[in-house]
């Protein structure tokens, strides 16, 4: 998920949160500062979320040799089982 | 008051879009391995999609059977890439950089074989946008 989107379900979230606040009576419509607060609790939060997939992202970088030969060795054609299905099913037609 | 706070939310959301900017940001190898990494997904989510087709009666056993040999010679392939990128991170030095090099224009090529037959049969590009690449 990109950082706008993340941003936007923050947003969003928080503008759900303050409309029930409202609804509860917790929220007056002035109170533009608890909105404020909300919003920025929202992008923090988003922020925190985009620095850790940052983390995911960079941390190809950071791979061992042995953690890399691990994540590119290919698997076996029937280690799947939709193509383990496949071979049973071609075998019994004999090929 | 409400000005500080506003000034502060611009911060944070400027703070969002360079994180998301320096989340693109790798070293060569790190890229290297994240784009191998994604061609492989692509070339293993692809053969479900095929084998699928066959067991759905969509395809004939001799074009499953030549869509897994294709599979096969990638795996080769992608094996020796493997084991060349994971060396050229333990001695990076100038013989393992012209091994990596020679395995990364193999594996391009029979990634390419693959799909190229493969795709006549998978929506490819669409896998490739559900698995996000």
């Amino acid at each position: 998920m990109d950082p706008i989107t993340i941003l936007t379900i923050g947003i969003g979230l928080a503008s759900t949160l303050l409309q029930e606040a409202k609804k509860l009576g917790l929220v007056a419509d002035e109170s533009w500062s608890k909105y404020v607060d909300g919003g920025l609790h929202a992008m923090q939060t988003a922020t925190q979320i985009v620095a850790h997939i940052a983390d995911g992202s960079t941390s190809y970088d950071g791979l061992t040799a042995e953690e890399i030969e691990a994540l590119l060795l290919p698997a076996e054609w029937s280690a799947s089982e939709v193509r383990r299905l496949a071979d049973e099913k071609a075998a019994a037609e004999g090929v | 008051m409400r000005h500080d706070r506003m000034r502060n939310v611009s911060a944070v959301l400027v703070l969002v879009l360079l994180v998301g900017a320096w989340a693109c940001a790798s070293t060569p190898l790190g890229k290297a391995v994240q784009a191998a990494d994604a061609q492989k997904q692509l070339v293993e989510a692809s053969a479900d999609e095929f084998a699928r087709l066959y067991l759905n009666k969509a395809i004939s056993v001799e074009t499953y059977r030549q869509g897994k040999d294709a599979y096969q010679t990638w795996a080769k392939g992608e094996t020796a890439l493997a084991k060349s990128l994971a060396e050229w991170k333990r001695l990076q030095d100038k013989d393992s950089g012209a091994r990596l090099s020679q395995a990364l224009a193999d594996v391009g090529a029979l990634a390419s074989a693959y799909l190229d037959f493969v795709g006549r049969f998978v929506d490819v590009p669409a896998l490739a946008k559900r698995l996000g690449q």
